[in-house]
């Protein structure tokens, strides 16, 4: 009897234990799961291939560098040079009323970002390690729950809204305040990010004009409007202490910009043109966001 | 006769076997591969390495890409204007410019990012798409999408869509607003001028 007992306790420890382990295996794997145009789903875990599996692989291309896959002599076809760029000619030709009003802000806001920004957030990652950024930048994302959760709303994407509260409240409770992000682990907590202005524009809202907004960025009156939705429905401003208020808003700007150093730059040394470059880049992306 | 039919099914089989022995996730997987090899390293940890594993870096994604193919889909109708001299001039440029800015910001950059090979898509004309996410502790997890084509027997990237941008479609509303009022040659100049610049910054 008494032995009957002592198997049923390790069984039972034994299952806690599997159970567990089971837990942070799977909180420690890192699996991507995209709902891919089709519907269908598919997952694929991250392969570990090993340092000498690659390097073998890195000697690979170096062999075959005389066997180019450039043909130095091709010549594509007038069809082939202008296909897939049936909505391009709008991309480029579209309204830009705003054009002399955009460049200007976008001059300010590229000095606003070397003379002041810059400084500040290299300091800033000078002196705040990565992981603590990181964590403020999870913090900031969760407090954004209820854009996300309303413009997901608005545009009956009720899975999507009912993942954002998911997230919000595992990430709040387990994550500790949202500083950390225990849904990243778990595909289905992970929505892409929804606001305003996408679902305006899945209501069929047109972009109107382009416009560079000073000290934000690209953006269209439609998402401009949008925008200011958002901003209602921020949290950060409900706070009552104006200073507060913008001292918070201007923490998280900063921190974003520490994550990011860098990335501007490579978009400007890359561009023949960075306004141009900016504006399509953001016009391509919002599309496809809104067409999602 | 029956023979001749055998033979030819065969020889059929084994050719189509041949060319779809890699496939164009195969391919990306094994340039990417090729190029965190590098920058994972230990031998490159030296700052007195970094020039070459820049130079290493850079031998892989000069042959990564086809950027002739790129460059005339950058160009659309314009590249017809070119000189078949203006053409490679244009594209050994193009080639730089693109190729070294990436290269630096990744290096730069390179936390021991992982890619994740989501979809392959074929598409109608031999061509392909693959969809890959890199994942980051730092920057999130970013799409990067790669559209291929197949052709002699070989697969290659004639453009790459970061976030949904594709880098085609940005460079072709430049090059087109640049070349309303200027000649191939202003362009290839400009180019040549940014290219130094950036060099310059290093």
């Amino acid at each position: 009897m008494k032995k009957l007992k002592k198997m049923k306790e390790k069984i039972k420890l034994l299952l806690v234990i599997l159970a567990l382990a089971t837990f942070f295996s799977a909180c420690g794997s890192k699996i991507i799961d995209t709902e891919n145009i089709d519907g269908n789903i598919s997952i694929e875990k991250e392969e570990n291939v090993s340092g000498e599996e690659k390097i073998k692989s890195y000697k690979e291309v170096k062999d075959t560098l005389d066997d180019s896959d450039i043909d130095e002599d091709e010549e594509l076809s007038d069809e082939e040079l202008e296909e897939d760029f049936e909505d391009d000619e709008e991309v480029i030709n579209g309204s830009d009323p705003l054009y002399y009003f955009n460049v200007g802000m976008y001059h300010v806001t590229d000095k606003t970002y070397f003379w002041v920004l810059k400084p500040i957030a290299t300091g800033y990652k000078f002196i705040v390690p990565d992981l603590i950024r990181i964590w403020v930048r999870n913090f900031f994302y969760n407090l954004g729950m209820p854009v996300r959760f309303v413009s997901n709303l608005l545009q009956f994407k009720f899975k999507d809204a009912t993942a954002e509260i998911g997230r919000f409240l595992l990430n709040s409770t387990v994550g500790i305040l949202g500083f950390g992000n225990p849904a990243e682990n778990f595909p289905f907590l992970n929505p892409t990010k929804e606001d305003l202005g996408q679902a305006f524009g899945k209501w069929g809202i047109g972009e109107g004009f382009f416009v560079y907004l000073p000290f934000l960025g690209p953006s269209t009156l439609r998402d401009t409007v949008g925008l200011v939705g958002d901003e209602f429905l921020n949290p950060i401003n409900y706070i009552e202490s104006d200073i507060a208020k913008y001292s918070i808003t201007g923490f998280k700007m900063i921190n974003n910009v520490s994550l990011q150093l860098g990335t501007y730059e490579a978009i400007k040394e890359a561009a023949l043109d960075p306004y141009e470059a900016i504006r399509n880049g953001y016009l391509q992306r919002r599309r496809k966001e809104v067409a999602d | 006769m029956k023979k001749i039919i055998l033979i030819s099914v065969i020889l059929l089989i084994a050719l189509t076997a041949n060319a779809s022995t890699i496939t164009p996730t195969d391919y990306v997987r094994k340039k990417t591969d090729a190029f965190t090899a590098v920058l994972d390293d230990p031998k490159y940890k030296k700052p007195s390495m970094k020039q070459i594993q820049r130079d290493d870096l850079w031998q892989v994604i000069r042959y990564s890409f086809n950027y002739r193919l790129i460059s005339q889909r950058a160009l659309g109708r314009n590249w017809k204007k070119f000189s078949k001299k203006e053409k490679i001039t244009f594209v050994g440029l193009f080639t730089q410019l693109i190729g070294k800015t990436y290269l630096k910001t990744i290096q730069k950059n390179y936390t021991g990012e992982r890619f994740s090979y989501i979809k392959e898509k074929m598409l109608p004309k031999n061509k392909a798409l693959v969809k890959t996410v890199m994942i980051s502790k730092k920057y999130g997890n970013i799409p990067i999408d790669y559209v291929l084509r197949f052709k002699k027997n070989k697969w290659s990237v004639y453009d790459i869509k970061v976030e949904n941008v594709s880098l085609v479609k940005n460079y072709r509303v430049q090059f087109k607003k640049l070349l309303r009022n200027k000649k191939p040659y202003d362009l290839i100049k400009q180019l040549d001028e940014k290219v130094k610049e950036n060099e310059r910054k290093n």
